[in-house]
């Protein structure tokens, strides 16, 4: 992973390093506090903060995935601890499906050990039809655009669309349904 | 409470069981109340307008580690400032070693963070480096002071910098502002949702930085000083109404405002400077280079074909000096320049000699100028 390259540099105080380092995650892990707190001041203080972590202690971080979902989970736990202070929870992951469904501007990671997230997420694209499916996780899990999707899939790229939305709806009434009691 | 039933009660979807489970939970704090109003108006939109660029800015002013560590709070300063500031320096000093008198001198040094926090019952705290403060909801480290908004009754707070000092704040509501020597600022320790967001400028120098109006449902912010009101929705601008001064300054950098003088209204885009006089009640509004206007809340004096007289005002502030002038004349010799805060007062004056014909003698806090020779 390119950006576990980073990590080296910023451990020996590289700050051109580092800034690159930013610009690649800055936007999209505010966008993802946001989606905790609903408040982009407050988001953007909080990612400051992670960043300053990262820069602070870069020698002696244990990054056992990569950076990428590394960073995440910073952001993800102080969002949670945030939330703590107002008696808010989200045991269920919904804040985390709800934003790699609806937002295609944040790819939420996670580490390996967050298992039930992975298996929720799982869960949900299982009940897709399979073209659903198939598009679904060519958008999520590579990124595609959606000309390529179409191209992958033999499909227009009107299809993807209306494939995507469909999916987005599915899972918003899933996430936020009694699905997981 | 879980936060899907946040999402139900936006679509109104909650079951009867999970509606008294929701009412508890918003019934418990007005901070509960809070963050269902912002998940009501967040869910669902578009994306955010993110700055990177300035983000980027704000960090990098954490993370470089300045020559002292009172800069940790400030806006990066623009590298070519820093360059600025080391050529006009390096220009001066021509190698040579500038201590010129032989007489050793006495030595001024550099303002410092400090402020006096008074609090609604008037009790007053001293803060300074090293000195930290923490209230419900307020900290101070005795660098800056920081309200979290989680007081339980509203009620109003004084910071008052004295001269030679110099501070930096951040209200309830996120709004950053930057204090000068010798200024005083009366502000609530938290906002009421729906109201205007009003703080008053008492006398001197504040910057600020105002948090959006969007984030704060709605609600306007004013600033107002004993002669006019500035009413902003989410912007940056300076104002300056020092009590020797005979008018207010207001000057825009960022986004626009309204500004109430004397039954007058004026609106300003930024680069706009309005000047209010208190005699004559005339405004005039002219467009000016700003950072001349706020680096001082960078840690540096900009001088741009400023007269002597008026850089004495600042130094005045910042070192807790008075510095007097052997005739007229000299008051009126103009200098270009930015020098760095931290510089002691004895290196600038040195600096100011360099280029021009003054001298100066220093005894306690008074400095006399005069024109070399006399």
């Amino acid at each position: 992973m390119k950006e576990n390259l980073f990590l080296a540099e910023i451990a020996a105080g590289d700050e051109s390093a580092f800034h690159s380092f930013f610009n690649f995650f800055y936007e999209e892990l505010v966008s993802y506090a946001y989606k905790h707190l609903y408040d982009q001041a407050e988001s953007e203080d909080l990612v400051q903060e992670a960043f300053i972590y990262i820069w602070e202690n870069a020698s002696n971080l244990q990054v056992h995935t990569n950076m990428r979902s590394y960073m995440y989970s910073m952001v993800r736990n102080r969002c949670i601890n945030r939330l703590k202070k107002l008696s808010v929870v989200d045991y269920d992951h919904a804040i985390d499906l709800n934003t790699i469904f609806e937002d295609s501007s944040v790819f939420p990671v996670f580490e390996e050990n967050e298992e039930d997230v992975h298996s929720l997420i799982t869960a949900v694209i299982n009940s897709f039809p399979e073209k659903m499916r198939e598009i679904f996780l060519l958008r999520i899990k590579h990124n595609y655009k959606y000309q390529q999707i179409a191209e992958h899939s033999g499909v227009s790229v009107n299809t993807v669309k209306t494939q995507l939305k469909r999916a987005k709806e599915k899972i918003s009434k899933m996430v936020f349904s009694s699905f997981f009691f | 409470m879980d936060f899907k039933l946040i999402i139900r009660k936006i679509e109104g979807r909650l079951s009867a069981e999970e509606q008294i489970i929701f009412d508890q939970w918003y019934d418990e704090s007005e901070s509960h109340r809070e963050y269902f109003r912002k998940v009501s108006s967040g869910y669902n939109k578009p994306t955010l307008q993110i700055n990177k660029d300035k983000a980027w800015l704000r960090l990098k002013r954490e993370i470089s580690t300045p020559v002292k560590p009172r800069y940790n709070w400030r806006y990066g300063v623009a590298a070519s400032l820093v360059l600025l500031a080391l050529a006009s320096i390096a220009f001066f000093m021509n190698n040579k070693d500038d201590t010129e008198n032989l007489v050793a001198e006495q030595v001024i040094e550099a303002g410092s963070d400090k402020a006096i926090l008074t609090l609604a019952d008037g009790t007053e705290v001293d803060l300074q480096s090293g000195q930290s403060y923490n209230a419900q909801g307020v900290t101070s480290n005795g660098e800056f002071i920081k309200y979290e908004g989680q007081q339980e009754k509203l009620e109003y707070h004084y910071l008052t910098i004295p001269r030679g000092g110099e501070f930096y704040m951040e209200l309830s509501d996120s709004t950053k502002v930057w204090l000068n020597a010798d200024t005083r600022i009366k502000y609530p320790t938290k906002f009421i949702a729906g109201q205007p967001r009003q703080v008053e400028l008492v006398y001197g120098e504040a910057y600020f930085d105002v948090s959006p109006s969007a984030h704060n449902h709605g609600d306007h912010f004013i600033v107002a000083t004993g002669a006019q009101k500035v009413e902003v929705l989410g912007t940056e601008f300076n104002i300056r109404a020092y009590k020797q001064d005979r008018n207010t300054t207001t000057t825009l950098v960022e986004g626009s405002v309204q500004l109430e003088v004397a039954d007058q209204e004026i609106s300003m885009k930024p680069k706009d400077q309005v000047t209010f006089n208190y005699e004559s009640k005339g405004l005039s509004k002219k467009e000016v280079v700003v950072h001349d206007y706020i680096s001082w809340k960078d840690g540096f004096f900009s001088f741009n074909e400023s007269n002597l007289a008026s850089i004495a005002e600042n130094l005045n502030r910042w070192y807790d000096v008075q510095i007097v002038f052997a005739d007229e004349e000299v008051k009126n010799i103009k200098f270009n320049g930015v020098f760095s805060r931290e510089l002691g007062l004895n290196k600038i004056l040195n600096l100011l000699g360099k280029t021009s014909n003054i001298s100066y003698e220093i005894e306690d806090n008074k400095i006399e100028i005069k024109q070399k020779g006399e």
